[in-house]
């Protein structure tokens, strides 16, 4: 048992070492510079964080994400997979199942907890005000969501992307629960008497998880209905016009349905919110709709990696790089479209069997009234084509990444979605209460979004070279590439003028605005992507 | 004697620190079958990589039917029928499927020939890849490989996974027809025995450099020890100092 234990933490930190150590050296040149150089004077606020604190809570929730993946080996395997993504090679060590998944849990939960206790000790230490620090519940409650991963990561599933999507379900409810207890100011005990059943639970079915894995139990639905029937011979006689329509054929049943599935997972488990009792206000109701109406982009995020992969059987079909690409973006396009076609039918249909139509209907009557029934109509159009313009523009914004066929950078850019996501919720409540940054904000505004603007033109100049030198495109491709997104990015531009049509936003704003939304160089970069990832 | 349908001159590749390949050149002539025999890492999937373009030529240049398969994948990859070692045949498809879809891409797909082929390798034509056992993955793709009748057929460690009686049998026949045919197959191997029964040319590759290439005949005419011809085990012993089995371990 030993001999496992030790071997299983040897390899965890056999292939880890590097982030161990860069971890374990920012938190000591951290505590350096405040403890020695700053002082006290400077000191780190909480709640919210000041820049101090938030360069200390920063990557210490960038530590403790990376954990969640290490630990679950979530790393390792594909999360939309039907099959576990505890590693198969393990099943054969001569170890009883117990230690075969304790010993990972009882790694991923003290790390967890360890890494609070260390961020509690340096705010402690270095003097950190403005907020009161708890010890325990926070360290069990990071345990417990590392727990939950791996038994949700290990489990198999009946079908592909339902990891995701009771993923999604487990862990919002698991976070509800403690936001609404921290709502009613429940103590410290009574914390620890919510989370650590749940913990419980989590072993147990973690457990459960890899017990089943070990024993090749994956459930498919396909066995409960019976085999899909064979294609008759009329649909196998039926050619495919074209070697591109045979491709996209092969991304659509590939990966196609992975983003209409995860809507459908997802989407009506939020409108079911609209049944319960008490929940037909009208601003609960707007809330809900924003929750189900801002799921296909997230989803969309989510499932984008999945969707990007390129196999060496694609590489070796006679179609050019473009032709690959088109086959995926043409998929993409029609991911998006059944995604919101099923959006649309779901919440339209929650709506009326909740009795919640009326109140929506009121609203809408009260917006056409505000701004006349021919731009409201639009308004509402408009806002529904950026929402299924933001959806696929998620899926193919990934595509670069994917089919660079480069695992490290795949991760990296997990990694740094992770660092992007921790920056921006405390940059955003900074924004929010703080009135000053605000003021700063909205002065250097114009700044800010000329730098954005340099950078991505940059960037997509950098591409558009690379595209030309290395004879990915041809001209007459790169030069209509390039009006396209010219005539995308004023087309914007018009429509921002038109829906804010007003002197505080400056036209040279929305102009940056417009060329920000319209995607450029990471698309572009996509067929750079492939021609170096088909032909190492 | 034509243009030479695969032409590789001074090929080199490096994998990090290690060198795959070294100063390769190696050329294939039209209507015969050439077996590149070496122990696991000596370069035989490198250079067919290269072939199929799948891997760019550090230095060197690579020209199938004259053609850069890197700047031209499409001219290249149309008349070339290949079958991996790894075999990464779509799992989720039916045999059906992966023959209708195959077939787009290829004009001269011969469907007749397709369900020949498919009954000869006594396939399902409603079974999922995935379901299938290894042997009957490499019988498939040698299907959607061979049914458009490819100028050139690039098979990378076609045996493994089949059993000795379809290796012998229909692998054998398989080359030998097309070889007949004047078309050109090059497949590679570390069952000697068979290259031996099927090659017209072998290549010998060690560490990333060619030991010996030349016509089966002439290797055996050259090796022969008192009237005896020795066997391309031997002859492969003879030139890379350790048996095949013994260079794997």
């Amino acid at each position: 048992m030993r001999g496992a234990a030790r071997a299983i933490a040897w390899e965890f930190q056999l292939r880890h070492r590097l982030a161990l150590a860069g971890c374990l050296i920012y938190l000591a040149g951290f505590w350096i510079v405040k403890g020695l150089v700053l002082g006290p004077d400077v000191a780190m606020r909480w709640g919210p964080p000041n820049a101090l604190g938030g360069l200390l809570i920063g990557p210490l929730q960038i530590t403790y994400f990376f954990c969640l993946g290490i630990f679950s080996y979530g790393f390792d395997g594909d999360m939309g997979a039907r099959e576990s993504v505890f590693p198969r090679r393990m099943f054969t060590l001569p170890v009883s199942t117990f230690a075969l998944a304790g010993w990972p849990m009882l790694y991923g939960a003290t790390c967890a907890a360890t890494l609070w206790l260390v961020t509690v000790l340096l705010i402690r230490w270095t003097g950190g005000v403005g907020m009161e620090v708890p010890w325990i519940w926070p360290a069990i409650m990071a345990a417990t969501y590392v727990v939950w991963i791996q038994a949700l990561t290990w489990f198999a599933y009946p079908l592909r992307g339902l990891r995701i999507a009771i993923a999604v379900l487990v862990l919002s409810s698991f976070s509800l629960t403690i936001i609404l207890a921290l709502e009613f100011h429940a103590r410290e005990s009574t914390m620890i008497a919510i989370l650590a059943p749940q913990l419980l639970i989590a072993c147990g079915l973690a457990f459960v998880a890899v017990a089943r894995a070990r024993r090749g139990v994956t459930p498919g639905w396909s066995a409960a209905i019976g085999p899909r029937p064979a294609p008759g011979r009329q649909a196998l006689a039926a050619h495919f016009s074209s070697p591109a329509r045979a491709q996209a054929w092969l991304e659509w049943r590939q990966h196609g349905r992975t983003l209409p599935l995860l809507v459908t997972y997802v989407v009506p488990c939020e409108l079911v919110l609209l049944f319960l009792p008490g929940n037909d206000r009208t601003g609960i109701i707007f809330f809900i709709l924003f929750v189900a109406l801002i799921t296909p982009p997230a989803m969309a995020m989510l499932a984008a990696p999945a969707l990007s992969t390129f196999s060496t059987h694609a590489a070796t079909r006679p179609l050019t790089n473009m032709a690959l690409i088109a086959a995926k973006i043409r998929m993409t396009a029609w991911s998006t479209l059944v995604a919101w076609a099923l959006v649309t039918v779901y919440i339209t249909c929650a709506l009326f069997l909740s009795g919640a139509m009326p109140v929506a209907v009121e609203k809408l009557r009260d917006l056409a009234e505000i701004a006349g029934s021919l731009r409201a109509t639009l308004l509402v159009l408009i806002v529904f084509a950026a929402l299924v313009l933001s959806t696929w523009k998620n899926l193919v914004q990934s595509l670069c990444i994917g089919l660079s066929g480069r695992p490290w950078l795949i991760k990296l850019s997990v990694l740094a979605a992770l660092i992007l996501v921790s920056v921006a919720f405390p940059a955003l409540w900074l924004l929010v209460m703080n009135d000053r940054v605000q003021s700063f904000v909205w002065e250097s505004l114009v700044w800010i979004l000329a730098a954005l603007v340099v950078l991505k033109a940059s960037a997509g100049a950098w591409v558009a070279i690379r595209l030309h030198d290395r004879r990915v495109l041809s001209d007459r491709a790169l030069v209509i590439g390039a009006v396209t997104w010219l005539v995308a990015v004023v087309a914007v531009f018009g429509l921002l003028r038109w829906i804010v049509a007003s002197p505080i936003y400056p036209f040279y704003g929305l102009g940056a605005i417009a060329i920000l939304m319209v995607p450029l160089a990471r698309l572009a970069a996509a067929p750079l992507a492939l021609a170096s990832s088909r032909h190492r | 004697m034509g243009e030479p349908v695969v032409e590789l001159s001074q090929v080199s590749r490096r994998f990090g620190a290690k060198e795959a390949l070294s100063s390769v050149t190696l050329s294939l002539a039209r209507g015969a079958v050439y077996g590149l025999v070496g122990a696991n890492g000596a370069g035989k999937t490198t250079i067919i990589k290269h072939i199929m373009g799948l891997l760019k030529a550090q230095s060197g240049t690579v020209r199938v039917f004259g053609l850069d398969p890197v700047a031209d994948p499409v001219g290249v990859l149309s008349r070339v029928g290949y079958l991996s070692e790894e075999n990464d045949l779509p799992g989720w498809m039916r045999v059906d499927e992966l023959v209708r879809y195959t077939r787009a891409f290829y004009p001269k797909w011969d469907d007749a020939y397709a369900e020949e082929l498919r009954r000869k390798f006594a396939l399902d034509r409603a079974a999922k890849i995935a379901s299938l056992s290894k042997g009957q993955k490499a019988r498939t793709g040698l299907l959607v490989a061979l049914a458009y009748r490819p100028e050139l057929l690039v098979l990378d460690e076609p045996s493994s996974g089949l059993d000795p009686i379809v290796r012998r049998d229909i692998l054998g026949a398989v080359m030998r027809t097309i070889a007949g045919e004047g078309r050109t197959v090059l497949f590679s191997s570390h069952l000697l025995d068979e290259v031996e029964e099927v090659a017209d040319h072998v290549t010998m590759i060690q560490g990333g450099k060619i030991v010996l290439s030349a016509p089966l005949a002439e290797i055996k005419a050259a090796h022969s020890v008192d009237g005896r011809q020795k066997t391309l085990d031997e002859i492969f012993v003879e030139r890379v100092g350790a048996p095949m089995a013994e260079q794997e371990a």
